[in-house]
């Protein structure tokens, strides 16, 4: 089943075009990177997701109901965390999630447990504390706290380790990780290892449209830019690039401290080929491996590709 | 109407752990316990002030009390209301606090109704204790004392007060600011003042409550179905025009 389905959105503030006929799908059970430049579109998106504004055209669905025509409905089953989360600073962390609680008509003994399990996992219990007095990673810790407080089946999360510190990161990203496989994720940021960390899939926004939307693997081995290979010699050889001039399969060469990082178009037959010429040359061969490209090399190349494509 | 207890009891709370209850609170009990005495004292700080005077003024009754007392009401406690009115959505909004309780089940018309219940009960709390006080203190100075006036003033006050309430909650969901909502809710009862000087209009419409206030706190008669009327019909107009702007607010 599909979590969330969004087609032809669009969003026009005055002159600018923030959504541009979007769609994508979200499968249910995964964890969905929404990843974009910033003033892509991300929270836009989310915001008409979730209610808080109106969409120009298109249409959006929450578990297959209309997010515009019954945003209630959606908010029975959806979970949300906004970047900064702002609570009522004369307000306890166990006073919030109780008043989360009762918007959604739960209360009684099943709901005190719920809450004190949260506030253990947000590492917030016995906090007397008014929140006011929280640093940024407990607010956020209690943000994740509050958004799962229903349980929901679909939990949108928009930036929510941009403001942290790495251990606040830490935290969270923990924090999310465990919620995996029992509720459907979608996840928006522009931390690209906190996708490559936790999202099975990715969906890459720019200028209001989606350019790219493919599980996290795919999407690095389709866009991450040429294959490479990383070759250690038993000893510093400056003569490498002159023993593979006229090699079809090269298509660069770069020094990186004590290794060559080496461009290929074929992967099998330079890894074939190497060897035998590092030999011919009377060489030691170290360490020869191929290197993954990265989620942020086919990032920027689809931000790239779409920043082309507009001018 | 979903989510209107849970925002009640929160406004409720909010009130009590936050300057609010010091602010309101704090100013209709300080009113209504120096009132009686102003009034008491009149002529005394007249003449210690501006020396002897020519003018005889007359002793003071209770009926004096009840007036300065109708007057704070209507002007300085009413402002009090306007500043406290003026931040409920508007302040919300700026500060983002409403965000994450609406996404999830909470109408935007409930959180409307549930601020405007929860700011008219306070203040209707707060003008009960206050003129309870100053009756105590009236009664300590002034002999004969009747309440029957002061009640009444008080009852068609709050009715005023409920007008000021919707009107300054539908002005801050129009604006972005809670000093801009109260700027314009400002604005409205200083306009209100200068429209009660053209007779028709103090009669036939709500303009007419400040005066008659005043009026019955000092026993004297007043036509009251026009203002209270036309008042209750733009107490309506406002919380719909409040929760119609409120539910197409983006967020």
């Amino acid at each position: 089943m599909t979590a969330i389905e969004v087609s032809g959105l669009v969003k026009q503030f005055k002159r600018h075009r923030a959504l541009d006929e979007l769609s994508f799908s979200v499968p249910e059970g995964s964890v969905f990177g929404f990843l974009g430049p910033n003033g892509a579109g991300k929270t836009t998106t989310i915001r008409i997701l979730l209610g808080l504004a109106h969409a120009d055209g298109g249409s959006a669905s929450v578990l297959g109901t209309d997010v515009l025509t019954d945003p209630q409905q959606v908010a029975s089953q959806v979970g949300f965390l906004p970047d900064v989360p702002s609570f009522y600073p004369w307000m306890r962390a166990d006073e919030y999630l109780r008043f989360c609680a009762s918007l959604f008509g739960l209360s009684g003994t099943a709901t005190t447990r719920r809450v004190d399990l949260l506030l253990e996992l947000a590492g917030l219990q016995g906090v007397a504390t008014p929140i006011g007095g929280f640093s940024r990673g407990m607010k956020q810790r209690l943000g994740v706290a509050q958004a799962v407080i229903n349980s929901p089946r679909v939990l949108i999360l928009d930036e929510p380790t941009s403001a942290l510190d790495p251990m606040g990161r830490h935290d969270v990203l923990n924090l999310i990780a465990a919620l995996r496989g029992s509720t459907t994720i979608f996840f928006s940021t522009h931390i690209l290892s906190d996708v490559e960390r936790v999202c099975d899939r990715v969906l890459v926004l720019a200028s209001g449209r989606a350019v790219a939307a493919e599980r996290t693997e795919v999407l690095r081995a389709r866009y991450g830019g040429s294959q490479k290979l990383r070759v250690e010699l038993v000893e510093q050889h400056a003569a490498l690039p002159e023993a593979l001039v006229g090699e079809r399969w090269l298509t660069g060469l770069a020094r990186r401290g004590e290794a060559w990082s080496i461009d290929v178009l074929d992967m099998a037959t330079a890894q074939h080929r190497l060897p035998g010429i590092i030999a011919s040359q009377g060489w030691g061969l170290r360490r020869l491996e191929p290197i993954e490209a990265s989620l942020e090399d086919a990032f920027v190349q689809l931000i790239q590709k779409q920043q082309g494509a507009a001018s | 109407m979903k989510g209107f207890a849970p925002i009640l009891r929160k406004e409720y709370t909010e009130f009590f752990r936050t300057w609010r209850v010091w602010v309101v609170g704090g100013a209709f009990v300080l009113f209504g316990l120096i009132d009686p005495v102003v009034a008491k004292f009149t002529n005394q700080i007249l003449s210690s002030a501006f020396g002897e005077t020519p003018l005889e003024l007359p002793d003071p009754t209770y009926l004096d009390a009840w007036a300065q007392w109708s007057r704070d009401l209507s002007q300085l406690l009413l402002i009090v209301i306007l500043v406290v009115a003026a931040g409920t959505v508007a302040g919300e909004v700026n500060s983002g606090t409403l965000i994450m309780p609406l996404t999830k089940p909470l109408s935007r018309t409930g959180v409307v109704l549930a601020k405007f219940t929860a700011l008219s009960s306070l203040v209707a709390l707060s003008a009960v204790i206050s003129t309870g006080l100053t009756t105590l203190v009236t009664m300590a100075f002034f002999a004969d004392v009747q309440f029957a006036p002061v009640w009444r003033a008080v009852g068609v006050w709050f009715v005023l007060a409920l007008t000021f309430i919707a009107a300054t909650m539908a002005v801050s969901c129009l604006v972005p600011s809670t000093v801009a909502a109260f700027g314009i809710a400002f604005a409205l009862q200083a306009l209100m003042m200068i429209l009660a000087i053209w007779q028709p209009v103090k009669q036939y419409s709500l303009i007419g409550l400040t005066e008659a206030v005043s009026m019955l706190a000092t026993n004297q008669d007043v036509e009251l179905i026009w203002p209270v009327a036309t008042a209750f019909g733009a107490i309506v107009v406002f919380l719909i025009l409040a929760i119609v702007v409120f539910r197409r607010k983006e967020l």
